[in-house]
């Protein structure tokens, strides 16, 4: 594995012509002479595999506009329902992507989800070709059970990380921050490598209800309290992205201060 | 020709509907396409109106006679036994200048005969055969806009519609603002720019092929992105007027299809058919999934 950081346009010194390589994010095949170069600034990593059949090659950087590939796992939002599919935005500004009312576990012409405008879906890109309007899933492909995708209940805060954070969050095993976090509370997550993260401490943030005050006094204080914790641990993950590991426990410290 | 003139300017008149060519022969005239009848107020006795054909559009005055199917012909002659007198029908048309179909024609390197079926508005109309450039996919149908219609040429030049009217562009340079694909060889051209279309203005005729209009085998089973990529060129048939806004077109024939189009969506080098599924990129070899055109029909 190499690692040094390079610009768009920069020449790869990586013998392409022997290895069968496969280009991942930030690099362009140029397609008229099937040369690789960057397109986005960064660290460029080539992996090749034992064999040395197999090269890997992408850049690392940090950017918050996300691009649909397929096997991402996402956070979307419904902001409409078709006869067939619902439409759902993965990230403010962006094109929807659709949601087929048949790519849920157990769904049929007669059994439809129901899901309303407004609510969120966890949810695997199956489709991603950029031509055409990328398709989201809510099955798991293997099992072909609901495998934790589907609705995220209201309970829980939804907030915006960065995108190379929220790569950081699911897919570094060694990653020290959710660690940190189950130290000083209980919760839940589900993260979206579209740079959305959905995050529920205890019970979640509750409905206030009128009626019946007395007897939820003691759940409305318990109430309170998961509310806190959900948005301290919100702000320590938001801080957590432009600091340096050694400050972790500052930042939990100061995060979680007033408990 | 019945007729001294050669070319009319809108509002002048042509011809009279009837006229007594010699004896016993009385000559009817129809109008055709850039004509229409009007009449003339005469103040002789007491004032008479005449019905005159005249021209709508600047053009070259074409007369053609109508040959009557036999069966019609008997009914004539059978109208017109007792006084012997013989109709000879005629359809009058104006046919301007800057005709596309002429052009075409001078393009192709026939021979530009003013013909009669084809001149004046070419409007797409149905069983057409057009070219059309993929403009959008979506899972259900591929958006696309006419380019031309064959036989009859661009359809924008003279379809005097939109903001442009007929050859409104033609001081602008090539490939500058709006200026529209003008012929059937800069459609075809590898270097036609993409971004000298009237497109840019919203003005093209737009079609939609719909995935049952695809191919006519396993019709429920088409992918549109193994079929087309936006940008490629598509010979099809118009099947129906459609909407307001879209006509529908299919490719259901072995002919019809894509017929021009590059890989890496345009980035590429120009790809020709392999069989009716597969394009290949010659330079790079890049082969990619398309509903190709029988290149050559025999």
């Amino acid at each position: 594995m190499v690692s040094n950081i390079v610009i768009p346009g920069d020449g790869i010194l990586n013998d392409t012509n022997t290895t069968k390589t496969t280009i991942g994010p930030g690099i362009y095949k140029n397609p008229q002479t099937q040369e690789i170069i960057p397109a986005s600034a960064g660290i460029l990593n080539v992996k090749t595999n034992k064999q040395n059949t197999n090269t890997v090659i992408f850049t690392d950087s940090n950017s918050k506009r996300y691009i649909p590939q397929t096997n991402d796992f996402v956070i979307g939002i419904i902001v409409g329902v078709f006869g067939e599919s619902y439409k759902v935005q993965l990230q403010d500004f962006s094109t929807s992507v659709q949601l087929s009312m048949m790519a849920f576990p157990n769904a049929s012409k007669k059994n439809r989800p129901n899901l309303k405008i407004g609510q969120a879906v966890y949810a695997r890109v199956s489709q991603a070709i950029p031509e055409i309007d990328t398709e989201l899933e809510c099955i798991d492909p293997i099992t072909g059970k609901e495998g934790g995708f589907g609705l995220l209940d209201e309970s829980g805060y939804i907030f915006n990380i960065n995108l190379n954070f929220a790569r950081e969050l699911l897919f570094n095993q060694s990653s020290v921050f959710l660690e940190k976090l189950s130290t000083k509370c209980k919760f839940e997550i589900a993260i979206g490598i579209n740079g959305k993260v959905w995050l529920k401490c205890g019970d979640g943030i509750k409905k206030q209800t009128n009626d019946a005050e007395d007897d939820d006094k003691e759940k409305s204080s318990s109430s309170a309290r998961d509310l806190r914790a959900t948005l301290a641990a919100c702000r320590f993950l938001t801080k957590c992205q432009h600091i340096n590991p050694s400050q972790i426990d500052i930042e939990l410290k100061e995060a979680f201060k007033h408990f | 020709m019945p007729h001294e003139q050669k070319f009319a300017i809108p509002g002048q008149y042509i011809i009279p509907t009837h006229k007594v060519a010699a004896e016993k022969v009385v000559e009817k005239y129809v109008p055709g396409k850039g004509t229409t009848i009007s009449s003339i107020d005469v103040e002789a006795d007491q004032v008479k109106s005449i019905p005159v054909i005249v021209a709508t559009i600047i053009g070259k005055i074409v007369i053609r006679e109508i040959v009557v199917s036999d069966k019609e012909d008997e009914k004539d002659e059978a109208d017109s036994k007792d006084s012997h007198i013989k109709i000879k029908n005629f359809v009058v048309n104006v046919i301007p200048k800057s005709n596309t179909y002429m052009q075409y024609q001078e393009e192709v390197g026939e021979e530009a005969i003013p013909e009669v079926g084809n001149i004046s508005i070419n409007l797409p109309q149905e069983g057409d055969v057009v070219l059309a450039r993929i403009t959008r996919l979506n899972p259900r149908q591929a958006f696309c806009e006419i380019l031309t219609v064959e036989g009859h040429g661009n359809v924008l030049n003279d379809s005097g519609l939109g903001a442009n009217g007929e050859n409104a562009h033609r001081s602008i340079p090539a490939g500058g603002g709006s200026q529209s694909l003008s012929s059937h060889t800069t459609i075809a051209s590898q270097a036609s720019s993409i971004n000298a279309v009237a497109s840019d203005l919203g003005e093209t005729f737009k079609g939609i092929i719909r995935t049952q209009d695809v191919r006519s085998t396993d019709r429920d089973r088409v992918k549109i992105i193994e079929c087309f990529k936006p940008g490629d060129i598509v010979r099809a048939v118009i099947i129906s007027l459609g909407d307001g806004s879209n006509y529908y077109l299919s490719t259901a024939k072995n002919d019809l299809g894509v017929v021009f189009a590059r890989s890496e969506g345009g980035a590429g080098g120009l790809m020709y058919a392999v069989d009716w599924q597969n394009m290949i990129c010659p330079e790079t070899g890049v082969i990619e999934k398309r509903k190709c055109a029988k290149p050559f029909t025999s």
